[in-house]
């Protein structure tokens, strides 16, 4: 079992925890799914033309005018809801994606060096990081996004901004235990290019702690897409994302029109608490601590 | 202990200094300042007699000093939505916004921290299993999907609670106060509730990983040694241990549950300063914005001394280190 | 006469991955009251856990699978918990290896000693004081009446192990394990705390399971000698028997590995290979990989033989002496 290479063992260990490996199956079957949404969904939800009013805000299983069952029922404009929800998923899942690697880049570069470098530098970057942590996350993407207006990219920019601090600390305190060890010290005292020691050396080592923080930060960007997008900060209405579709059925809920809140809402929770379970999985079996 | 504090109120003061600048260069500099000091619909004339009054035609740095000056004298300007001082306007709202933190935060430590610790102590019981599930639902699902699905059930469909409001107050000390009444309390669960539920996970999570780090050490194994029993050990000895990490959680989470209020508040119509910063948001109501951003970093940032402070009374280790 | 504490056929394994590690494998002894016994051998060999298995404090993946422990001819093996959190620090004490990180950090030494002293019945906090202070002073702790109040961490580590001492004493145990006590300490106060021990033994008419892996320190403080390697005991005799005509070759090989019995400008003896993974014992006697008397009986598991009134080894092949 030991000669099986470290990717191996690693997914045998990860195999052996059910739950992870069912929340394994739920994320890849959601991204495929939300992957294929054009070739699945039933309808456009974004094509304006398509949407028929008559059929707005009729509870799931209503046939509508175009002769298919609105499984899930339909919202204020008369859009299919479980195509909506097919779209928005993939609006979510590709800004999680965007925003965490931006973020990911970002800080994991930012980390590095600033403990590469040491000494004044680290210093003041550290200190503005830690004082950005101290913030919270929800308000600085807040603000920016009051300040940067609605789209896509102002929303990336926000999440970016909101969520690279946890990748530069989490890259900082590993790259400072690294740096301090012999090996780096010797390949530092060789000729090589210092860039290419923090790359080649110190930067795969810090990777497994920032796998963790990447994956709970993907599960968290596409909750503060969410949230964003719920308070009407987030993406434009024309392209509505999971956020948006419960915002707008937030004023129908208490005429209990329950289903135009209640399965975006599903949807969003089964794929956020699956990457959930996914990334404690990984994190236990990352965390040498735990280790008997 | 006095070089100490002194130490960290000029790091105070500088961290201010540098988030008001960013502040400035964020809503001032980037959008056009003069939206932020007179209503848009003001004739052209009062507009110059503006941009002149508040020297807008004078250098940036000069600019940014005379913003300073008028911070540290309170003049936040006007809100243009409700057309009274910011500070006053912030104020009146600041009461609600804090006691449904407080009570949301207190809740959440006070059932989260036995919790976690059950949790921590017997990590394979079927409670802590579920223990663990609830928290691992309150990390992950959005606050204000949980709000929905709140007021559906509990106003809703079964509507024992209502959905909205602060329901009646009481005054004390010149302040209006839910918690003062019973009807203020009915209003107050569903919001509590929904911004205590992610605190919750997190001190759930905390006292877990604190109690079953420590339940390992050589500390308990001795205090078992000495005939204590298991809830001695736990109350006098793992509390007070995992209480360090805890008490900075929870000064720092007093603040972004504040932070966090923001969503509650919009779904539960609560009238705090959460609501107010959105609906300024929407409206584009500039002075409040700034007003509202300077007043969260100074509390984060008397937060984070308080937290400090309250370090060095936990940890008799790090009280004489300091000392000396 | 009965003796205070008799082990018998002790098996103590740990549960994990690669089988049963079986840490404690069939040990018997017994001790009378107010004597001294050392129990030698090194880190592995067995020695702490039969410490921690006879106070019952082994946690889970370890269990105590067999045997007995009588205290006064009670079983203290499948005792409710209750029963033996009453005799734990108050029949039987435990001194640990590392003061440091046996006593809480944040609890000071008097709150700590009156929990010690609260598990045995209630007590008044100027009762608590009293007999603390006593104790401490008898420990040799100078101004024990100021030092109540002060946390572990302002002693130095000789003085913080005789706290760890005088909780143990606090309520006159009739028998005190010590784990080590002087390992991590100063050469120079090992010396005196080990006197010390045994003229506080002596007077309260304690006995002690004293546990090390340094034969020299043992052989100073106990009268009898219980040698453990893998998992058994494999020889067993009164201290100045042991030392001057030891019969297991182990036994043989750590007393002329002591630097004391080295010749001046020669290398130290050194018992050849080392010590085997519990994992992966060899059949019959563990020690014969190692063991220049070596024969084909090995592969069968030596008895514990009595030779005489006091003395008892596992070995085919004892050295001199053993035809008796």
């Amino acid at each position: 079992m030991n000669d099986a290479t470290p990717l191996a063992r690693f997914w045998q260990e990860f195999r052996a925890n059910r739950v992870a490996v069912g929340a394994l199956i739920v994320v890849v079957a959601i991204m495929l799914v939300a992957l294929a949404a054009p070739l699945i969904a039933p309808q456009n939800p974004y094509d304006l033309g398509t949407l028929v009013l008559m059929d707005a805000r009729r509870p799931p299983g209503y046939v509508g005018t175009k002769g298919f069952t609105h499984w899930l029922g339909t919202d204020a404009q008369g859009r299919d809801l479980f195509s909506a929800i097919l779209y928005g998923l993939r609006i979510s899942i590709q800004i999680g994606i965007i925003a965490g690697g931006i973020a990911f880049v970002l800080g994991a570069t930012l980390g590095t060096f600033a403990a590469y470098f040491g000494g004044r530098i680290e210093a003041l970057i550290m200190r503005i990081i830690d004082l950005q942590l101290s913030f919270p996350a929800i308000l600085l993407a807040l603000v920016l996004a009051a300040l940067l207006g609605q789209g896509k990219v102002p929303l990336i920019a926000a999440l970016v901004t909101a969520q690279y601090a946890y990748f530069a600390r989490t890259a900082h305190g590993a790259a400072s235990a690294e740096r301090s060890k012999d090996y780096v010290e010797a390949a530092l005292s060789t000729p090589l290019a210092p860039a290419r020691v923090v790359f080649r050396h110190i930067l795969p080592n810090c990777l497994p702690p920032l796998i963790v923080v990447g994956t709970v930060q993907i599960a968290n960007s596409i909750a503060l897409e969410a949230t964003l997008s719920f308070l009407g900060l987030g993406l434009p209405v024309s392209e509505p994302s999971l956020g948006m579709l419960i915002a707008n059925g937030f004023q129908y809920m208490l005429s209990g029109r329950y289903w135009i809140s209640i399965y975006p809402g599903v949807a969003l929770i089964v794929l956020i608490v699956a990457i959930n379970l996914v990334g404690d999985q990984i994190r236990d079996q990352l965390n040498p601590r735990l280790r008997r | 202990m006095l070089g100490f504090m002194i130490q960290r109120l000029l790091q105070a003061l500088v961290v201010m200094l540098i988030i008001s600048a960013m502040v400035f260069v964020g809503v001032y500099a980037v959008g056009n300042p003069i939206d932020v000091l007179i209503s848009p619909d003001a004739t052209q004339a009062i507009r110059e007699a503006a941009i002149k009054a508040y020297g807008l035609d004078q250098p940036l740095w000069k600019q940014y000093l005379d913003f300073l000056g008028r911070l540290v004298a309170g003049d936040f300007g006007r809100s243009f939505l409700y057309n009274m001082p910011v500070l006053d306007l912030i104020g009146s709202r600041i009461p609600a916004t804090l006691e449904l933190t407080l009570v949301a935060v207190l809740g959440a430590t006070l059932l989260g921290v036995p919790l976690g610790m059950y949790a921590g102590y017997r990590p394979e019981s079927l409670a802590s299993r579920l223990i663990m599930s609830i928290s691992i639902l309150g990390f992950s699902v959005p606050t204000f999907w949980i709000g929905l699905v709140l007021i559906f059930t509990f106003a809703v469909q079964l509507g024992w609670l209502p959905a909205g409001n602060r329901g009646e107050t009481a005054t004390l000390f010149g302040v209006e106060w839910s918690f003062l009444t019973a009807n203020g309390w009915k209003h107050m669960l569903l919001p509590a509730l929904n911004l205590s539920l992610f605190k919750f996970a997190m001190m759930v999570r905390l006292a877990r990983a604190g109690t079953r780090e420590i339940m390992l050490t050589d500390t308990v194994r001795f205090a078992r040694a000495t005939g204590e029993s298991e809830f001695t050990i736990l109350r006098r000895h793992v509390l007070r241990l995992i209480s360090i990490p805890i008490v900075t959680v929870f000064g720092l989470e007093f603040g972004s549950t504040m932070a966090f209020a923001v969503v509650t508040e919009t779904i539960f119509s609560w009238p705090g300063v959460g609501k107010l910063i959105i609906d300024s948001i929407a409206s584009l109501d500039r002075p409040v914005m700034v007003a509202y951003l300077m007043l969260v970093a100074f509390f984060f940032i008397v937060i984070n001394l308080l937290v400090d402070l309250s370090y060095a009374a936990l940890d008799p280790r790090l009280r004489t280190r300091r000392a000396a | 006469m009965t003796a205070l504490l008799a082990v018998s056929d002790l098996a103590t394994h740990f549960a994990t991955r690669q089988g049963a590690l079986k840490a404690v494998d069939g040990v018997s002894f017994s001790i009378a009251e107010g004597e001294i016994i050392g129990l030698v051998g090194e880190s592995g060999s067995g020695k702490s856990v039969t410490g921690f298995s006879i106070l019952g404090l082994i946690d889970p993946p370890g269990r105590i699978v067999g045997g007995s422990v009588k205290l006064r001819g009670r079983e203290l093996v499948g005792l409710p918990a209750r029963d033996l959190r009453a005799i734990r620090g108050r029949e039987i004490a435990m001194v640990f290896q590392d003061p440091s990180a046996t006593l809480n950090p944040v609890l000071t030494i008097g709150m700590q000693m009156r929990l010690a002293l609260e598990a045995h019945g209630a007590v008044g906090e100027a009762d608590a004081r009293t007999r603390s202070v006593e104790v401490l002073a008898r420990v040799g702790i100078p101004d024990a009446g100021r030092r109540l109040d002060a946390y572990p961490h302002q002693f130095s580590g000789g003085m913080r192990q005789r706290v760890a001492i005088a909780i143990a004493l606090l309520n006159r145990p009739r028998l005190i394990i010590c784990d080590e006590p002087t390992t991590a300490l100063d050469v120079s106060i090992q010396a005196q705390i080990l006197t010390e021990m045994r003229d506080l033994a002596r007077e309260f008419g304690t006995a002690m399971i004293w546990i090390s892996h340094d034969l020299a320190t043992v052989s100073s403080i106990a009268s009898r000698l219980l040698v453990m390697y893998a998992g058994r005991i494999i020889e067993e005799g009164p201290v100045a028997d042991v030392l001057r005509e030891p019969r297991h070759p182990y036994t043989a090989g750590l007393l002329a590995s002591l630097p004391a019995n080295a010749r001046p400008g020669m290398d130290l003896r050194q018992i050849p290979g080392s010590t085997p993974s519990l994992f992966d014992l060899p059949p019959g006697c563990a020690f014969q990989p190692r063991c220049e008397r070596r024969s084909d009986a090995c592969i069968v598991m030596p008895e514990l033989v009595a030779v005489g009134p006091a003395r008892r080894h596992r070995c085919h092949h004892p050295l001199a002496g053993a035809q008796a």
